[in-house]
């Protein structure tokens, strides 16, 4: 990116560090075989006919 | 009382009735919108408005009727493309003039509504204030040293001041239900999918909904009636056929099961909150509905998830005009999008892949339990426009967090929901709740709103007068 970032690199690293914490313990426990593109079909699914 | 104070169902009674015409109303909106305090207006279109109603007026004449909407003023958050006029996006942003009309404004435009102007909001839909550095910050009515939340600022400032009788918003963490909320007015954010999103500004494109912002459900109805529905042109629009929203919310029944969070929700919250919300489960129970304690998974995950989202596609959206436009972005801004640069591209796909687990879970634990979850929209009530400016330094993390925790969730879950005005606090500021729902439900939510609203009054109050 041209621009040079608003927050320092420390800040920014330490913001997504905190986001990595809270998900990837979930994100790998996720099965092999899951589709980042079903989740329209579970709406649908879950909103009946 | 004035034409503009009417609400947008009685307005379509009074021109059913030939008691006024599309002119009358839009010359009463025209010069509420012309004395507004709010800064809720970026562009006033007189005199096209006045052509449209006088082409609205001779076509019911004739005997040409389009529906409930015939003939209704209003505007829109200024995010819709309209072909060869600028949508701003609430920024100081140069981008070549649409070629085609989005799909929702075609659709209001089908039904015989007239657009007078277009409204303010958050740049580029980022922001849960309403705080806009290159357009003016947007006033709440209520308290004009108040935000109006955002980013959908201008319409449910417009609304609530009696300009508008309602307007299109958009949701990617909030942004209808947080200003509704906090204006005192009902904005419904629908189903991932519900309302198509074709020629309108994205944000985040697996988060972002349309949809109404209006003084009561009923009115929320009307217009999910005209905007809701499959779309070809929106390969991501759900290929179901929008419901009979207005036809189905008078069929009310007693004995609808409403779900009260017992852990996360009832966190936090300001006193004057708590006590409007309790009332308001009062009034659901008075009405019938079975109010059944719950326990909500935790969202911890999927909250940060939606961070994830919302960083990654925001730069998607904006890393091109970042580079060649970095004028039109303020400190807030950056901070937000500068985000999604680092975050491995894994990450991103677990989020996505993280969703329709976390829907499941959802379903399970809660609404095979009840049909509407009950809770807050916001902890607190507007807060002031000073204490929340984060590009003069108030934390964004702290204020976006604070704001949109008990929305955001919902976006990543694809959920409907539905902010309904409930009370106000001991500033007189108004406090609202939010009903989420099953997928594509927006019509029991709708219900349970216009029922809520058939006994109490808390959406006839009016802002202090200046």
């Amino acid at each position: 990116m041209a621009l040079d970032p608003v927050a320092s690199a420390a800040d920014i690293s330490k913001s997504v560090t905190r986001l990595l914490d809270i998900v990837m313990p979930a994100f790998d426990a996720l099965p092999f075989d899951s589709d980042p593109t079903d989740f329209a079909a579970s709406l649908d699914r879950w909103g009946g006919a | 009382m004035k034409l503009n104070e009417l609400d947008l169902a009685s307005a379509s009674d009074a021109l059913a009735k030939g008691q006024v015409s599309s002119m009358d109303l839009t010359n009463a909106l025209l010069m509420k919108a012309a004395s507004s305090r709010t800064n809720a207006f970026l562009r006033i279109d007189h005199e096209l408005a006045r052509a449209r109603a006088r082409e609205m007026d001779v076509e019911r004449a004739s005997g040409l009727y389009r529906g409930p909407l015939h003939g209704i003023p209003m505007a829109h958050k200024d995010m819709f493309h309209r072909v060869g006029v600028e949508s701003s996006y609430g920024a100081a942003l140069r981008l070549p003039l649409p070629s085609e009309d989005a799909t929702v404004l075609r659709r209001l435009d089908e039904a015989g509504t007239v657009s007078i102007g277009v409204l303010n909001m958050s740049a580029f839909a980022v922001g849960p204030t309403g705080h806009n550095i290159s357009k003016g910050h947007c006033r709440n009515p209520w308290g004009l040293d108040r935000i109006t939340g955002g980013s959908s600022s201008g319409s449910a400032a417009a609304v609530a001041e009696r300009a508008s009788f309602a307007s299109l918003g958009s949701d990617t963490a909030g942004s209808i239900r947080l200003p509704a909320a906090m204006c005192g007015v009902t904005g419904l954010k629908p189903t991932y999918g519900r309302v198509s999103r074709r020629g309108a500004m994205a944000f985040a494109f697996s988060l972002d909904a349309v949809g109404p912002i209006a003084r009561t459900a009923k009115d929320c109805a009307m217009l999910m009636d005209a905007i809701a529905g499959a779309d070809p042109a929106d390969p991501t629009c759900s290929p179901r056929a929008g419901s009979q929203y207005v036809k189905s919310i008078a069929d009310w029944s007693r004995g609808l099961r409403v779900g009260v969070p017992q852990n996360f929700f009832c966190e936090g919250l300001q006193p004057g909150v708590s006590n409007a919300l309790k009332q308001s489960l009062e009034q659901l129970a008075s009405m019938g509905c079975e109010i059944v304690p719950i326990q909500v998974p935790d969202l911890a995950i999927e909250d940060a998830a939606t961070a994830v989202v919302i960083a990654c596609e925001g730069l998607v959206q904006h890393q091109r005009w970042m580079r060649e436009q970095p004028e039109a972005y303020g400190a807030q801004l950056r901070i937000r999008l500068e985000r999604g640069a680092v975050i491995p591209a894994p990450v991103y796909l677990g989020a996505l892949r993280q969703r329709a687990r976390s829907l499941e879970q959802m379903m399970d634990a809660v609404f095979t339990k009840v049909d509407v979850l009950h809770c807050p929209v916001t902890p607190m009530t507007a807060p002031t426009l000073d204490s929340t400016d984060m590009d003069r330094g108030a934390n964004v993390d702290d204020i976006v967090g604070s704001l949109t925790r008990f929305t955001r969730p919902w976006n990543y879950l694809g959920l409907p929901a539905l902010a309904v005005p409930i009370g106000v606090d001991e500033h007189a500021l108004p406090i609202g709740m939010q009903l989420i729902g099953r997928p594509f439900s927006e019509e029991v939510l709708l219900r349970v709103g216009h029922a809520y609203q058939s006994e109490t009054s808390w959406h006839l109050q009016t802002p202090p007068p200046a």
